[in-house]
């Protein structure tokens, strides 16, 4: 990301400034107040990622964090002790459908300092004391599925690694600028789409980054969806650096990978699918294949209040039944609109695959 | 006298591209508008207004695309390591929206070296394209796209520390790897020529022959332009796996190379490795009428590791196409990695240059002729005991003269390993010289004339009779056959 890992203000002598303005503020806001303070802006942006991924603060130090919304989905911020990152970022998975309500904040002890969720375009300010105990204290989004690369760290009264080899702070912001790096001359809008060479698929791959970070490999040498991830798009550079010696780096976190081979079959046989290209819809590729001699489109589109896509499928004018292998369906959450679901396998009347969609969600 | 060069006949013009754009152009073509279209390394197609000197996005997202043709102002074909596609603009925006797959009918194995070069469009349309050879530096993929046959081995006996040795340099695993391929319109695909080992250049000269350049390596003892007609062999025995003959599986490399140089058509023009090219792309003829200078319908070839472009000048001997290249271009402001070209309405040439990790350039350059004519070699024609060339201007008085023009003729082996020595070196005496009338055109009789020889001619201070002198002076002529048909020549095998 190469963001400059620090956007503090130290203002010194405020304290003789509140002490013209508001004492009785200072006081709430700092119990034990050192002589200076600690202000940080965290903008959220697109890709689940903070643009300030660490920040330094000394014991007992007041703290003023104001978390921006920068992006087009929602996010919260929440402070845990040291270590407890991921015990509460699952925990706030766990929260279900009280998440929404509780700002997907867990009842959890590690939790210490948080935000409401933010919708797109917000601000909200926390203040608090650092902890008098030295420490490296995460933040992160608990909002689902965020947090496995939503998050950062405030070093207390500890010194601060390298960035490039901070642990405490996602794979990206350590790689620093080579993420960052711009590989063409149209900037890298969403929705975007490389046929690359990618892991885990034929040498015949598509890569497609959607909006809100989501992102899919379907592979046009066996027409199916392999897998999906969210997070940032590809690293093209292995393959783009050379004369194509390399796969491209998938940049995220899968959470979808088909474990069934073969693609969508169209009444019986065993033909071989057809790749025959593709239509942008909305910058969004609609592939288009032939199965059986019939006609199939799938456009993948993201989903907007989870992590997630939606795999909608026109079969026109078909006249036989189909199934279509959608699995793995129980590790995420899945939807199907018409048909009957069965060990992975959907199966669907002629009249239903006209016509249908399928949701796969991170969130079970 | 002064050294000539080319850049006195010639301008040339350094066409800037996007900022951030990696500028190695796969393709170049014209649309009917009169927009450039180029497609480049890392995807993406661009139109260029050349009056405006405008750049603007048509397409992107392609995979190492190598070759473009344009249809019309709204639509493009384009050549990608997976596939042909057909790229329209169906809603007039000036972007591309749909991409149809034209032709997907050939195998991949993942490894590097598979690159997919064209397409050259016929007169009715139909798309000619040539797929390279895996190579022996890279594995394969877990996956593949199409058919797994490597010479009778086993998907699973076929170890990437085994098929360097097993298999030479450059090998297939999958279909129609080595071949050039035909694919009409309607997307329908036939094998069309196998013998291929790095085609990077497909195209036709105006009277519709299909020219293909393959590169030096296994099999090809220097760069090579091929002729090339259905069904023909044109010498790299990997491709041959594909064809019913060698279907059982068969090992190339355990055969005998006099068996397959019986079969082979040898190349139109042989390209001296370190001395013509080294790495050669794109035939295309001078399609420019004369506004492009004194080459008119004869064919220049791309060289990738030199700032060159190469000319060649065809010759039909007893019903077969052989020839002669010299350097057309050199130096004078001109990239290395001279990849692809494509005439304007105008008669300019434009070049896309690229390296792919390789020795190389980048970017888009145009060349104008100035309107003088430069002092050339227009063209050399074989006679039973001799050649015929014909310069561009009168030769000036006291030029046909023997200290002139120095014959030296070599051969290169057809063999299994990767290039060939030039072998047989030696001096051809000139038997006597006669300039024709008009003074541009001169006999030269040679002592010797053997099928199966490159034939180098170094002319020494040849100035025309206005005083400009030559620009290039090396020129070699590959003699396949003499004027009787006769093309024997076993010296080309090892024994």
């Amino acid at each position: 990301m190469g963001v400059p890992f620090l956007k503090i203000r130290f203002v010194n002598g405020l304290f003789v400034q509140l002490g013209l303005f508001g004492l009785v503020i200072a006081a709430a806001l700092a119990r034990e107040p050192n002589d200076e303070w600690v202000e940080t802006d965290i903008t959220a942006r697109a890709g689940l990622r903070y643009d300030v991924v660490r920040f330094a603060a000394k014991p007992g130090q007041a703290i003023r964090v104001k978390l921006i919304n920068g992006d087009d989905m929602a996010h919260n911020l929440v402070f845990t002790k040291p270590g407890q990152r991921q015990a509460v970022a699952t925990a706030a998975l766990a929260l279900g459908v009280d998440g929404e309500a509780k700002n997907w904040v867990p009842d959890h002890d590690a939790v210490l300092w948080s935000t409401p969720v933010l919708p797109p375009g917000e601000q909200h300010v926390l203040q608090f004391t650092a902890p008098v105990e030295p420490g490296i204290y995460p933040y992160v989004c608990t909002y689902p599925g965020h947090g496995f690369l939503m998050y950062g760290a405030m070093y207390v009264g500890v010194s601060m690694p390298e960035l490039a080899t901070d642990q405490h702070v996602p794979e990206l912001a350590r790689q620093g600028k080579a993420a960052q790096k711009q590989f063409h001359a149209w900037g890298h809008k969403r929705p975007l789409m490389y046929r690359i060479f990618m892991p885990d698929a034929s040498p015949a791959a598509i890569a497609v980054g959607l909006k809100h970070g989501q992102n899919y490999c379907w592979d046009a040498g066996q027409c199916r969806l392999r897998y999906a991830w969210y997070g940032g798009f590809v690293d093209p550079s292995p393959v783009w650096r050379g004369n194509g010696n390399g796969l491209a780096g998938v940049l995220g976190t899968k959470y979808w990978e088909s474990e069934m081979p073969g693609t969508i079959r169209v009444g019986g046989g065993d033909s071989e699918p057809e790749f025959l290209g593709y239509k942008k819809v909305d910058g969004q590729p609609e592939f288009h294949f032939r199965v059986n001699d019939t006609d199939v489109y799938e456009l993948i589109t993201p989903l907007h209040s989870i992590i997630g896509i939606q795999r909608s499928f026109r079969i026109p004018n078909n006249t036989q039944p189909v199934s279509l292998p959608v699995g793995p369906t129980s590790r995420v959450a899945f939807e199907h609109s018409a048909g009957k679901l069965e060990n992975g396998l959907l199966t669907l009347s002629a009249e239903e695959a006209r016509a249908f969609t399928v949701f796969i969600g991170l969130i079970k | 006298m002064r050294a000539a060069g080319i850049g006195d006949y010639y301008s040339l013009e350094n066409i800037a591209t996007p900022k951030g754009l990696d500028p190695q152009v796969g393709g170049l073509d014209f649309m009917p508008n009169g927009r450039l279209v180029a497609c480049f390394h890392r995807g993406e197609v661009y139109t260029y207004d050349p009056g405006k000197g405008e750049w603007r996005l048509f397409a992107d997202g392609l995979q190492e695309p190598l070759g473009i043709v344009a249809i019309n102002d709204r639509e493009v074909v384009v050549m990608q390591r997976p596939e042909l596609t057909r790229i329209t603009d169906t809603d007039g925006d000036g972007e591309a929206d749909q991409y149809k797959t034209v032709c997907d009918d050939f195998g991949m194995t993942g490894n590097y070296h598979e690159f997919a070069f064209g397409p050259a469009r016929d007169a009715r349309g139909n798309l000619y394209v040539g797929l390279n050879l895996a190579s022996s530096g890279a594995s394969i993929r877990p996956e593949l796209r199409g058919e797994f046959r490597h010479y009778g081995q086993s998907r699973e006996g076929f170890k990437a520390s085994s098929y360097g040795r097993a298999s030479g340099r450059m090998y297939t695993a999958t279909p129609y790897r080595g071949w050039v391929l035909k694919i009409t319109p309607e997307g329908e695909m036939t094998p069309f020529a196998p013998g291929f080992r790095s085609p990077n250049g497909v195209g036709f000269d105006l009277d519709g022959r299909l020219f293909v350049t393959d590169n030096q390596g296994d099999w090809l003892g220097t760069s090579k332009l091929f002729h090339v007609q259905r069904g023909k062999f044109y010498g790299h025995p990997a491709s041959l796996a594909w064809t019913n003959e060698w279907k059982k599986g068969r090992n190339p490399l355990k055969v005998a190379s006099a068996e397959f140089d019986a079969k082979r058509i040898r190349a139109t023009v042989l390209f001296p490795h370190g001395l013509m090219a080294n790495s050669p792309t794109q035939p295309i003829p001078d399609s420019s009428g004369g506004k492009f200078g004194p080459f008119a319908a004869q064919l220049f070839v791309g060289e990738m590791n030199r700032a060159r472009i190469v000319r060649v000048m065809l010759d039909k001997v007893a019903g077969e196409w052989q020839g002669a290249c010299v350097p057309f271009y050199d130096g004078a402001g001109l990239g290395k990695g001279n990849h692809r070209f494509v005439f304007g309405k105008d008669g300019s040439m434009w070049v896309g240059q690229t390296h792919l990790s390789w020795v190389g350039g980048q970017g888009v350059q145009r060349i104008k002729w100035n309107g003088k004519t430069p002092m050339e070699v227009e063209s050399m024609k074989l006679l039973r005991n001799g050649f015929k060339l014909t310069f561009t201007k009168p030769l000036a008085t006291g030029a046909g003269h023997h200290d002139h023009f120095q014959f030296t003729r070599y051969y290169y082996e057809y063999r299994q390993g990767y290039g060939s020595p030039q072998l047989g070196t030696e001096a051809v005496q000139i038997a006597g010289l006669k300039l024709l009338m008009g003074d541009r055109t001169l006999m030269i009789y040679l002592d010797k004339l053997t099928p199966g020889y490159v034939y180098q001619l170094d002319l020494n201070n040849i100035a025309a009779a206005d005083g400009s002198p030559l620009v290039n002076a090396l020129v070699c002529y590959t003699l396949n056959r003499l004027t009787n048909g006769d093309d024997k020549a076993p010296h080309l095998v090892q024994k």
